[in-house]
Formats: structure tokens, sequence, C-alpha cells
């Protein structure tokens, strides 16, 4: 695929992109097979709305946002996952590289537990494709909102994914020599 | 700014990438390049972000998912042979594919099925509807049967055999009398159906001291003509008319009776007329 043109071919599309599609729907669905039926949606999607794309610099953010789309309207029309709110989540200590111990099913379940709002940047974060400002652009959101879900999101992901004992806030604030880097503001 | 501020900002950049060089996360940065514990804890999160990135990012694209796209999304593209660069996760199926085998439906092939199914109605409703249609608006008439079926022996003869797409039959009334002669039936015209729209029978009776008369009668199915309610329902009672044809005047009686249309031709005179008045009422039906 030419970066510069002006004017992408499907075929060009689903060639660069189909696998960056697919994880990004199977991240958001949590399964495989809903995943290649979003990828699917997703370009054929694509296909009725191509003229759409100007310039093909942009189809890895245009595909992204029909994922995005077209998993909200799978989702509104109650074929989604459920989720629970932050809140309800009981609070575990930030987790550190030495005592994460986790693995796919985990991470993912940990995901599925996530509004949508906090769920999908934290994808697009974790894909390394987008910048927080692209992202902000993508999920239509200003860039402050994006950069305080990306914190929040990765707080929870951080604390759900360690395996230390549950802690509270207070315990966490009493670390001694810690300089005051308690957790941000839960969702 | 405090600890807490400037680690939650920081949260937002990618480990590794420009995202520090960013205006905005100016002050955030020189607050962890000062601060050893959230110095720390950024690297620690950092690391942290690695870790999750390479778990998020290693997804096991489903084998053969370029090919089913590429066939069920752009049908043509199959057809191109496109060289696809095959990922090694390609090459795992995930354990999540396991509760979803490849030939499960896809949202496509059931929108497609839809779609046929749909189709498949529509052509059923409109066949339907041209049957029926077929049945119910016949567009044949008794003028326009006068007006095109040969009259001519040599030209009927010359016609093909009746094929007996419907059962013929000889009406009542004394046309089964001995004083009648009737020919082999012959087919005339093309039905909606296929095969023969009527079929054509030549007789000959008797003429008092002169020579046999010759006439025709015409049988189609009642169905078939538009106005057969409008007629008669024996010879006796049947709608008389005239045809000119080639210089030769026939007289014409159009009956139905059971489930035909029956047109008799004879030659316009007086005598053959006569004789035939009285060979058919000669017999009762």
């Amino acid at each position: 695929m030419d970066i510069g043109r002006n004017a992408p071919e499907l075929s060009d599309l689903i060639r660069d992109h189909y696998a960056l599609v697919f994880r990004y729907a199977y991240r958001l669905s949590g399964s495989a097979a809903d995943a290649e039926d979003l990828t699917q949606q997703t370009f054929l999607t694509a296909q009725v709305k191509l003229e759409q794309l100007r310039c093909a610099d942009n189809a890895k953010a245009w595909l992204c946002t029909i994922v995005r789309n077209g998993y909200l309207k799978n989702l509104r029309a109650g074929n989604g996952t459920v989720v629970c709110s932050l809140e309800s989540i009981a609070e575990v200590a930030d987790a550190t590289p030495e005592n994460a111990q986790f693995d796919q099913d985990e991470l993912q379940k940990n995901l599925n537990e996530l509004p949508e709002e906090f769920r999908t940047p934290l994808i697009l974060f974790y894909f390394e494709e987008f910048s927080y400002k692209e992202i902000a652009g993508q999920v239509g959101v200003p860039i402050g909102t994006v950069m305080s879900r990306l914190a929040r999101a990765k707080s929870h992901l951080r604390r759900r994914l360690s395996a230390r004992p549950v802690r509270t806030v207070s315990a966490h604030d009493r670390r001694s020599n810690q300089a005051v880097c308690s957790e941000p503001e839960r969702v | 700014m405090d600890c807490r501020s400037a680690l939650e900002i920081l949260d937002c950049t990618r480990a590794g990438s420009h995202d520090l060089q960013e205006p905005e996360l100016f002050d955030a940065k020189t607050h962890v390049e000062t601060c050893a514990a959230c110095d720390e804890t950024f690297r620690e999160r950092q690391m942290l972000d690695r870790r999750i990135g390479e778990l998020m990012r290693d997804v096991a694209v489903p084998v053969g998912l370029f090919d089913r796209l590429s066939a069920a999304v752009v049908p043509t593209l199959a057809e191109e042979k496109l060289t696809v660069v095959v990922t090694p996760a390609e090459n795992v199926t995930p354990l999540h594919r396991a509760t979803a085998p490849a030939s499960a439906p896809t949202q496509l092939r059931r929108r497609r099925m839809r779609i046929a199914a749909g189709l498949a109605a529509c052509l059923s409703l409109v066949a339907a509807i041209w049957i029926f249609s077929g049945k119910s608006a016949p567009t044949l008439t008794v003028d326009k049967i006068r007006d095109t079926v040969p009259l001519e022996q040599s030209v009927v003869e010359q016609l093909d055999a009746f094929d007996e797409r419907f059962a013929a039959a000889l009406p009542g009334g004394g046309w089964d009398s001995q004083e009648l002669d009737f020919d082999v039936m012959k087919g005339f015209g093309k039905s909606r159906k296929g095969g023969h729209q009527m079929a054509l029978v030549l007789f000959t009776y008797p003429a008092r001291d002169k020579s046999d008369l010759m006439g025709m009668l015409a049988i189609i199915p009642k169905d078939a003509v538009k106005d057969a309610d409008t007629l008669g329902t024996s010879f006796a009672s049947g709608q008389g008319n005239y045809t000119n044809r080639d210089s030769e005047v026939y007289a014409t009686v159009s009956w139905t009776a059971g489930d035909f249309v029956y047109v008799c031709f004879v030659p316009d005179t007086e005598e053959a007329r006569e004789r035939l008045r009285q060979v058919l009422i000669s017999v009762p039906a």
C-alpha cells in the first residue's frame, strides 16, 4: 500500500490492517468468534464508505473507529459483554513488575470488566499505534479526558493484575517514604 | 505539581515513544526527573506497561482470516492472489476458536443467507403472481379465434397433430351423430405453458343431393378464453357470427360446454347451416 496515495483500495486496507483490526476487535469483545464477525463487519462497512477515506495515512484510525462503532452497535443490540463499574471492584495495591504475574486470560478478564469508555483508550494505548492525542480524536473526547481515563484504567489494570492482597487507599497513603504516589481518583 | 498529578499525567505516555516531548507534559516530566520516588515508580510502571502491551498485542490471528475476508468482503480479491506476510501469531489458533469453529456462520454469511432467502421469496412471489395472472387473465377472445384460425382445408390438414396438452373432447348435443365424420385433430397456436393452444378438427356432413359439406370445430380450454362467460352453453344457444376469409364467408357459432369453448365454422350458405342444424338437433343432447 502506498502510504501517500489518496485513494486506497479496499484490498490494500484488508491486507495492511486486518490483523490490527482483528486484534482490536478481539480485545474489545473478548471473543475470537465475535472478533472475526466484527472484523468482517468492519471491512464491509469500509467497503461501503470507502470514499470517506481520502487519505491512506488515516486508514488505521479510520478502521479502528469503524471497529469501535460496530462493537458499540452490537453492544446496544444486546450482544455485548457485561461490564461492571470500577466502583464495585475491590481496591488492591498497585502492582510492580516484580510481583505482577498474569496471563492472557487474566488480562482479558480484567479488560472485560472495564466500562467501554475506559477499555477502548486503554487498548489503543497498549497497541502502541496511537498517541493519546490520536486516541482522543478516535473516541471523540477532549485530550484531558483521554488522559484521565487512561490513568484510571491503567491504575485499575495494575491493581487487578497484582498478586498482592487487597489494601485500602488509606493504607496505601500510609506507605512510608513514598512521595505521595497515591492512586489517582478512581473511576 | 505533586507526585500524584505528575504520575497520572505521564500515564498517557507510551514507553519508548516521543510522547514525553509533548509541551503539555513538560511539568510532569520535570517533576518526575527531580523526584526519586516518582522516578522509580514511573520506571516501574513503564516496565509493567511494556509487559501488558506485549501481552495485549499478542492476539493470535485466526488462520485463513485474510482469505476469508478477501473472499467475503471483496470476492474479486480472491482471484488477485495477493501476497500476504504471515506473522508467527497466525500459525496459532487461539483457544477461543475452539468454541467457535471456523465453519460457524459469520455475520456476513448470515446476512447473505438472509438476502438470498429474501430474493428467493421475492422470486417465488413473482412466479406465483405470473402463474396466477396467467390463469386469471387470459388474452384470447372468441373474436381472435375466429380471426386467426386457418380455415383452408389444405392448411388445416398440414398442421401438426394435436399434442393433447388438454383432453379435448367433442361437445354433446348431436356432435356424436353418425352423420358427422370427423378428421384427425390438429393442433394450433402456442399456449403460455407450451403446447398447442387449441385443437382443430375438420368434419364433414352430408348435403342432400349434393356433395358433402365440410366444417371445422375449434376446441379451446374455457379458462384460456377471456370472454367465455358471455357465450351460450349449447350450439343452439351459441353466439352466431360471420367470418370473412379470402372472399369466403363462414358462419360461426361459439358456445361453451364443460371445460371448453367451441367455435364451429361452416360455409355461409343457407343449405349448409340448415343441414348442420338438422344434424345437430336430430339427436338430443
